[in-house]
């Protein structure tokens, strides 16, 4: 059988090399867009990580930052609890200081209030504590229809023994003779009081006449048996002179208790001292 | 030797003897008037090594007056180059508890009791 005409393979050679060239064209179209597919992905990446580079430099930057502001803060808040831990420090020493300077001051008031109220000289009341005992006393012993006894001691022939001893020894007398009368009290509420030069006070609350004689006798039973040697009187030691009253409050007038006890008191001297007269 | 003097008290700056010695009753109204006594405290610390603050005859201090002195133990512990030391005396009620106070703000301060 024969074979397709010359003219006709030509034919076909030219189609194929025609289809061969369209597909080479198609190849170089890819591979021209592949390349610049492969171009842009790079340059893509590179800016990519071009601005990675630029956050990441960002972030450590925030990072360094945050740590110093992090750091300053820890100090600060390290400053602050100390001045905190200082301040209370400095307020309970502030606080306890004036609780002890309040304290010292009480002391001192304590004992001014006593130094008011106390012979300086023998440690009995003095006369102001003596008024205050004798209004408290009047009151209670009228509110509770109880009598109220009182006693007005006065040495004999001081003024004799302060010229023939010297003062001090008076002073050594009126201290003796305060812990004389300081020996008789045995009741809390019983007050031996020093009301002026040689003159002393016994007040005596829920004591009746006899009960204040007692205490009388018994005074003068002490001094005798302790007797301090007075040349200058007629006894020849020292004595006193006691007068002793006893009343049941009925009214405010408290004064009438020691004009009585006092005129008794005078009354005693009157009949030759060393004596009681109630 | 530095002094200051006021109404029944003294202070007395001495800088050989590395001492200041506070004496008499201090009663001063607030801490604007312990002012020059604050500012005196705070001199001596000045270059020293050691000092010794002296309130053995110190009877008397009001409130103001320990606030200063408390200011003046934080200054010295905070400057960390002085070794402070307190004298006192058992005789004087208010300086035991309160010196002793002293001693919580700056654990290095050194106090002896005459």
């Amino acid at each position: 059988m024969p074979g397709p005409a010359p003219y006709v393979k030509v034919l076909d050679i030219e189609q194929t090399l025609a289809e061969l060239q369209e597909m080479v064209d198609h190849l170089q179209q890819e591979r021209n867009d592949l390349e610049i597919a492969l171009t842009t992905a790079i340059e893509h990446g590179d800016a990519i990580e071009s601005q990675l580079e630029t956050a990441n430099r960002q972030l450590q930057q925030e990072v360094r930052e945050r740590l110093t502001v992090e750091r300053q803060l820890r100090d600060l808040v390290a400053t602050i609890t100390q001045k905190s831990r200082d301040l209370e420090v400095v307020l309970q020493t502030i606080t306890e200081h004036a609780d002890q300077i309040d304290l010292q001051w009480l002391g001192r008031y304590i004992e001014a209030e006593n130094d008011a109220r106390q012979d300086s000289l023998t440690g009995l009341a003095n006369r102001r504590m003596l008024d205050e005992a004798i209004a408290r006393e009047w009151k209670r012993a009228r509110r509770e229809q109880q009598p109220l006894c009182m006693l007005v001691c006065d040495v004999d022939h001081f003024k004799d023994y302060n010229d023939r001893y010297g003062h001090p020894a008076g002073d050594d007398c009126l201290r003796a003779l305060s812990e004389l009368l300081r020996g008789v009290l045995r009741r809390e509420g019983d007050l031996a009081a020093r009301y002026g030069g040689e003159e002393f006070v016994l007040l005596l609350p829920n004591t009746d006449l006899a009960g204040g004689r007692l205490v009388a006798n018994h005074i003068m039973e002490r001094l005798s048996g302790t007797p301090l040697l007075h040349e200058g009187s007629p006894f020849g030691v020292l004595t006193l002179s006691i007068g002793v009253a006893a009343c049941l409050p009925q009214d405010d007038d408290q004064g009438t208790l020691f004009a009585e006890t006092d005129r008794l008191l005078y009354l005693a001297k009157q009949q030759g001292r060393n004596r009681i007269a109630a | 030797m530095k002094s200051l003097e006021g109404d029944g008290y003294k202070v007395d700056f001495d800088s050989g003897d590395s001492s200041i010695r506070l004496a008499g009753s201090l009663r001063l109204g607030g801490l604007s008037e312990y002012a020059p006594i604050s500012q005196l405290l705070d001199e001596s610390l000045d270059g020293r090594s050691t000092l010794t603050v002296d309130l053995t005859g110190l009877e008397f201090l009001n409130s103001s007056g320990i606030a200063t002195l408390s200011k003046f133990v934080i200054n010295a512990r905070n400057r960390k180059d002085c070794a402070l030391t307190i004298r006192g005396s058992n005789a004087i009620p208010w300086q035991g508890k309160s010196l002793n106070n002293l001693k919580r703000l700056m654990p290095a301060l050194e106090l002896v009791f005459d």
